[in-house]
């Protein structure tokens, strides 16, 4: 029996679970983008960071505007058990647009295309990590926004500031060879989850 | 004009002369509470509507932030019957959305506005809800407060 680990108590041990999830998480997501695009994609080095609330504007850049799509994750066992959320640059969005859709200058359009890459990325994530985990894993339909990227993820951070004053965030750039596309992924799962993870991968009794 | 003090998520600061600035506010709002006598001012960005029992005090509760910064501006000789407020933020910032518990802006600023009323605190000025990111910079030195939108703008309240 594990005791619920607190995000402010988590060591190199819990970190380096949630980055064996988030590698093979994203490299699915990486997958699925580079075969919509017929692009190659490369996945930079992830993170995997504890943060206090009151200084995620150190690790977020905060002021910059971003195309943002939030999902919820859920696993059958244990119900809510975090966020995904991916961001794209101004450029990016731009960019993603034109090869997918031919133009960017339908917002609209735009729009429900960064969605659709959004729930493409986050189901192949939840794929991959629920293979990985021998769980059931589902994500939310997306939510979308255009703003500050600390905006667009603040209404989830509240709800996980309701348990905790921490956050453990596992974050990854996914960019395209020739440099004109590039997206931010990032996991933030809650405690129990990544309590969960632990048992599963059996780094803990 | 003073130096520039950041407020982060969920943070309060109290200052005299300075500029406090917080930054990003989607549906979290920032307050400002002043006391024109003593041009002493503070700056909260809030998270939360509520407290729930038992819960340690955090200035990322809309009631604990009004406490603590009131308390703070007290400690330094305010009076509560000066003591105005301004608000800004609580945005809905998702165009589409899924999880109805992100509807958080609204509530946040509600409970705000109860909140100030049970403290006696006179709202002066507001710039609540719609759908963009604000960042807000708090001028101790005269209460003025500066809104700038995230898609560019800026307004005076």
């Amino acid at each position: 029996m594990i005791g619920l680990h607190s995000i402010e108590d988590f060591g190199e041990m819990e970190l380096d679970a949630l980055k064996e999830l988030g590698n093979i998480g994203v490299g699915k997501a990486a997958t699925s983008l580079s075969q919509m695009l017929g692009r190659r994609i490369e996945m930079s080095v992830p993170e995997a960071v504890i943060v206090k609330i009151p200084e995620l504007h150190k690790y977020i850049n905060a002021e910059e505007m971003v195309a943002g799509v939030v999902t919820g994750l859920e696993d059958i066992e244990n119900g809510h058990s975090g966020f995904l959320y991916i961001t794209f640059p101004e450029k990016s969005s731009k960019k993603l647009a034109e090869i997918l859709l031919g133009d960017s200058s339908d917002e609209e359009m735009v729009d429900s295309t960064l969605m659709e890459i959004g729930n493409i990325l986050s189901s192949s994530f939840c794929d991959a990590a629920a293979e990985m985990l021998g769980i059931v894993l589902l994500p939310t339909p997306p939510s979308f926004g255009r703003d500050f990227a600390i905006a667009v993820i603040d209404a989830v951070v509240s709800q996980l500031a309701e348990k905790s004053d921490y956050v453990v965030i596992f974050e990854t750039k996914l960019e395209e060879s020739e440099n004109e596309i590039e997206a931010l992924v990032m996991l933030i799962p809650n405690e129990k989850f990544v309590s969960y993870i632990l048992k599963l991968l059996g780094m803990v009794e | 004009m003073g130096s520039e003090i950041l407020v982060g998520i969920g943070e309060f600061r109290v200052a005299k002369g300075a500029v406090l600035k917080t930054i990003g506010l989607g549906s979290c709002v920032g307050i400002a509470l002043y006391d024109p006598k003593l041009r002493l001012g503070g700056l909260a960005h809030v998270m939360l509507p509520q407290s729930g029992n038992g819960t340690k005090r955090s200035a990322k509760y809309a009631d604990h932030a009004v406490e603590m910064m009131t308390e703070a501006m007290e400690r330094l000789g305010s009076d509560r019957k000066r003591i105005v407020a301004k608000m800004a933020g609580g945005a809905q910032i998702f165009k589409h959305m899924t999880m109805d518990m992100l509807r958080i802006g609204d509530r946040n600023a509600e409970a705000i506005r109860t909140i100030l009323r049970d403290y006696g605190i006179r709202i002066v000025s507001e710039d609540l809800g719609g759908d963009e990111g604000r960042t807000v910079y708090f001028f101790t030195n005269d209460g003025r407060m500066l809104v700038k939108y995230s898609r560019g703008g800026e307004l005076w309240i």
